[in-house]
């Protein structure tokens, strides 16, 4: 079991969280004050690499729907990548699959997040936009 | 076998109806969970910081967190520590599926059908004297929903896991307050049995289990006979954890209901700490599902008591005072507004934007998290008032 970690790379305007560990009641508050302390109020390309998360439980999850909000708000969508079987059960079951850009690496999800700053569905494609599968 | 006298008259009818299984649940009235008092008693003699600090390295670390310990208390949680060979991970999720794709309606099951099966108990003479649900109701529904929430998560019950960690807390906190109510003069040995008694605890935990199940197919939830299994297998587990004796440990759906119905004929008419404690966790359930106001409170307060009468029926309702009402439509209504919401979302998500996601952040709003982190802190007195915030 590997201990907790979470770190922050710029890559242009993207920030790439990098979260490994275990993301629950005992890390959540650790994970929330570093996004407050670290993620600017115009951050809105977000990407989350969880390619070392190895468990998520309600309360990680529920920073994922904090930060989810937040961006909704600028109506950005944030990108997500190397998520494992656990995890990625998870998001699915809980509806959140579909809220993140899945990408398949950090070059794919980095480029999801600048692309979507642009680009939203129109009436017609939100009416009908179903669960889309992961790239990866 | 020495039958508390509360019990005499609906024992002797229960026994009417199934002999064997009304004398295995009188066996267990008597009996708390041997395991977690003998280490309470243990940790008792130690004072209260240094009982906090191995309750909290031993539940978060198992045995080798713990090597100053007791060796009691060490055996204690080695035991916790290893998986039955009937759980089964992978079978695990078609259970989380069933319950995050219903959760809103599990929640509406739970709040008005099985809280008010459950504390109709003489298990309210426990939490009554306590005060532990009447005082601050709403938080320990939150903590209820909280401990749910995580055992239904993808590898919510391994070893490291909030779910686990939550079932064993329960068990900690039960363990004590059976301790302290074992010294309280309020306590009634001879009428009432154990305080917080096996018998109790593993109705408890039939109820939450197979009950929530079949109220939740009553309000319209569509579940497989795989997901029900599956479902069942994961409260099992968490139940296992919780110090259900192994011989009033479900074991299956089928099993717990007759658990459920042997533990309903035996225990006495709900007592006027069930009445309290049902009311309390109804009113608590109306503040939860965020009605601000007054009115707005008093509108879904008569909507629960609705629902409450018509799953458990008139005559549970009546004992328990239920306001008068007319049900016969309640159900059907419920069974088509869900049924029409998750057709929706399923060909129409964009007409329901918040679909699964918007039932997951349901459950999130309706229970506890705190920003220090997860604590096992177990109450100091049998008085709720008198202890301070867990």
């Amino acid at each position: 079991m590997k201990d907790f970690t979470v770190r922050l790379d710029r890559e242009g305007h993207a920030a790439v969280v990098v979260i490994a560990g275990r993301l629950d009641g005992n890390t959540s508050g650790t994970f929330s004050r570093f996004l407050v302390e670290h993620l600017a109020e115009d951050d809105v390309a977000i990407v989350l690499d969880v390619t070392g998360l190895e468990f998520i439980s309600s309360a990680g999850l529920r920073e994922f729907m904090a930060l989810l909000k937040r961006l909704d708000k600028k109506k950005a969508r944030p990108a997500i990548f190397g998520v494992g079987t656990t995890v990625g059960l998870a998001l699915e079951i809980v509806g959140f699959d579909v809220l993140f850009h899945r990408a398949k690496d950090r070059a794919s999800a980095i480029s999801a997040v600048s692309r979507s700053a642009t680009s939203t569905p129109g009436l017609i494609g939100r009416l009908f936009e179903r669960r889309k599968p992961a790239e990866s | 076998m020495i039958v508390p006298s509360a019990y005499t008259e609906s024992y002797a009818r229960a026994r009417a109806f199934d002999a064997a299984n009304a004398d295995l649940y009188m066996r267990h009235v008597h009996l708390g969970d041997p395991a977690a008092d003998d280490v309470v008693r243990t940790l008792h003699a130690l004072g209260s910081a240094r009982r906090g600090a191995i309750l909290q390295a031993g539940i978060e670390g198992g045995p080798m967190a713990i090597p100053d310990a007791p060796e009691n208390v060490r055996e204690f949680f080695a035991s916790m520590d290893k998986v039955p060979d009937w759980y089964d991970h992978d079978f695990a999720q078609l259970g989380s599926r069933a319950f995050y794709r219903n959760s809103n309606i599990f929640l509406g099951a739970f709040v008005a059908g099985v809280l008010t099966d459950g504390f109709s108990t003489l298990i309210s003479k426990s939490f009554g004297i306590t005060g532990m649900l009447i005082d601050k109701g709403a938080r320990r529904l939150q903590q209820n929903n909280r401990h749910v929430a995580e055992i239904f998560l993808p590898g919510g019950l391994a070893r490291q896991s909030d779910g686990w960690k939550l079932s064993v807390r329960i068990r900690m906190i039960h363990a004590q307050m059976r301790f302290l109510l074992s010294k309280a003069e309020e306590w009634e040995y001879d009428a009432w049995g154990s305080p917080l008694s096996a018998a109790h605890i593993a109705f408890g935990a039939a109820t939450f289990s197979a009950v929530l199940l079949k109220y939740a197919r009553t309000l319209g939830a569509k579940v497989t006979d795989d997901e029900s299994a599956a479902f069942m297998m994961i409260w099992r587990y968490s139940a296992s954890l919780m110090g259900i004796v192994p011989e009033m440990l479900f074991e299956n759906e089928k099993h717990a209901l007759e658990i459920n119905a042997i533990g309903s004929r035996c225990e006495p008419p709900p007592s006027i700490e069930s009445c309290q404690l049902v009311h309390a966790l109804i009113n608590g359930g109306a503040i939860l599902a965020g009605m601000e106001t007054p009115a707005d409170r008093r509108k879904m307060t008569k909507l629960i008591y609705r629902i409450s009468r018509a799953l458990v029926g008139d005559e549970l309702a009546d004992q328990l005072r239920f306001p008068p009402a007319v049900t016969f439509h309640v159900i059907p209504l419920w069974r088509i507004t869900n049924r029409s919401q998750e057709l929706l979302s399923k060909y129409l998500p964009a007409l329901m934007p918040k679909g699964h996601k918007g039932q997951f952040e349901m459950m999130l709003s309706v229970s506890l998290y705190e920003d220090e982190g997860m604590k096992y802190r177990v109450p100091e007195t049998h008085h709720n008032e008198k202890d301070p915030p867990r």
